[in-house]
């Protein structure tokens, strides 16, 4: 019995445990799938509708799955002060990526910018893993979940990828496939925690009802 | 006749806690201990017991005082969060050094070499601590982190906290990223507008 008792190891599972359900993978998915048509939609509808109609879904899937099927399965927990001071750092890491992807979009507009930085794949790969693949990265490190490193060099090599594939087809069709790819990437793996989940946490009043 | 070891080893087995020496009270004790509070349902999934059984066992260590019962809000639902006292954790922290004696030195080498348990090196029983946990982390970023730790008192982080822990922020970081490279996407097909950011 004193055997299995390893603490650290066991706040880690509990932590884990929080992340285990697969909606927030299913969100990230359906946003950068809502980013790889959002350029399509450009043309139809104007800014910012057309931003709203692409990301509509995933905020929608997440708040009702979060709030009737993740919640009433998990139960509520809160961490010690290690976990809450990582989360303050996280936060003020968040804000910054934020300004600085800010910053990157209003020299994106300067000309000159865009023809050094621009010009080429190696260009586009350093925008890539500076702004997708850092933070997604630094994120994962704070939260402790190690497939999102997966998911920050996934994002990151997507963006040299659009540009390389606009070589060979228009623009919208680039990031429709290459977004919409790694989309369903992350959608897939996180329905398959999310069935692992609801196998192994019913509701409450579900094992009542069966007399489990 | 009873041996000197075999009456050492008789009242040092008197020592145990055996509220906490139950599979299940440990279990429950172990995993209220390494969070700051959890309800009844998270308790469930991570221990494995059902709803009766848990029920049970934590009226018994809620009346010896182990654990508390606290009846708050979460959001705008009231919700009963469990959490262990002082006195908990002194018990538990105490229930695993005296199992850590018993097998390190109540049983002799007669016996370790019946058993299979060797030393308590073997079993890794080891303290925990908020500081202890940093160190799973290298050791020239955990200095720099403990720098970045110590934000100035005037920054008020803990209701933008709450918030991360609501995860909202974390949706509204995704939202605005998003966002972000969906427009950077279409100013890339069109001709600048602001002429002022040119040469």
């Amino acid at each position: 019995m004193v055997k299995e008792i390893e603490l650290k190891k066991i706040e880690r599972a509990s932590y884990r445990f929080t992340f285990q359900h697969g909606l927030y993978d299913i969100l990230v998915g359906l946003i950068l799938i809502g980013v790889g048509f959002g350029p399509s939609l450009y043309g139809v509808f104007p800014t910012p509708l057309n931003f709203f109609i692409a990301e509509t879904p995933a905020i929608i899937v997440y708040l009702l799955g979060m709030r009737y099927i993740i919640n009433p399965r998990m139960g509520i927990v809160r961490f010690g002060e290690k976990r809450k001071a990582d989360k303050k750092k996280l936060m003020m890491i968040m804000i910054g990526s934020v300004f600085i992807t800010l910053i990157a979009l209003i020299w994106s507009m300067a000309s000159d910018f865009q023809s050094i930085l621009f010009g080429n794949l190696v260009g586009w790969l350093i925008i890539g893993l500076l702004l997708a693949t850092l933070p997604i990265a630094t994120i994962a490190y704070f939260l402790d979940i190690d497939r999102m490193y997966v998911y920050a060099v996934l994002v990151g090599v997507g963006i040299p990828t659009i540009e390389f594939l606009k070589n060979y087809m228009d623009y919208s069709t680039s990031t429709i496939i290459v977004n919409g790819s790694i989309g369903i990437i992350f959608v897939l793996n996180g329905l398959i925690l999310f069935t692992r989940f609801m196998q192994k946490y019913p509701k409450p009043e579900e094992v009542k009802k069966n007399g489990k | 006749m009873v041996s000197k070891t075999h009456k050492d080893d008789a009242n040092f087995l008197d020592k145990i806690d055996k509220l906490i020496h139950e599979p299940a009270r440990l279990n429950i004790l172990v995993q209220l201990h390494v969070i700051e509070s959890a309800d009844f349902l998270f308790l469930m999934n991570r221990t494995g017991l059902t709803h009766g059984n848990l029920s049970s066992h934590m009226t018994k260590l809620e009346k010896a005082g182990y654990l508390t019962v606290k009846k708050e809000f979460v959001g705008r639902r009231p919700h009963t969060m469990i959490c262990i006292t002082d006195k908990g954790r002194v018990a538990l922290q105490k229930y695993l050094e005296t199992m850590k004696h018993v097998i390190d030195t109540q049983l002799s080498k007669q016996y370790r070499k019946r058993s299979e348990v060797k030393t308590t090196e073997d079993l890794n029983v080891e303290t925990y601590s908020d500081e202890d946990s940093s160190k799973t982390m290298s050791g020239s970023f955990t200095t720099n982190l403990t720098k970045f730790r110590n934000t100035p008192s005037f920054i008020n982080l803990d209701p933008l906290v709450a918030d991360l822990e609501s995860s909202h922020l974390p949706l509204m970081w995704l939202i605005g990223m998003a966002f972000i490279s969906l427009e950077m996407t279409n100013l890339q097909n069109q001709e600048p507008n602001i002429t002022w950011l040119r040469k």
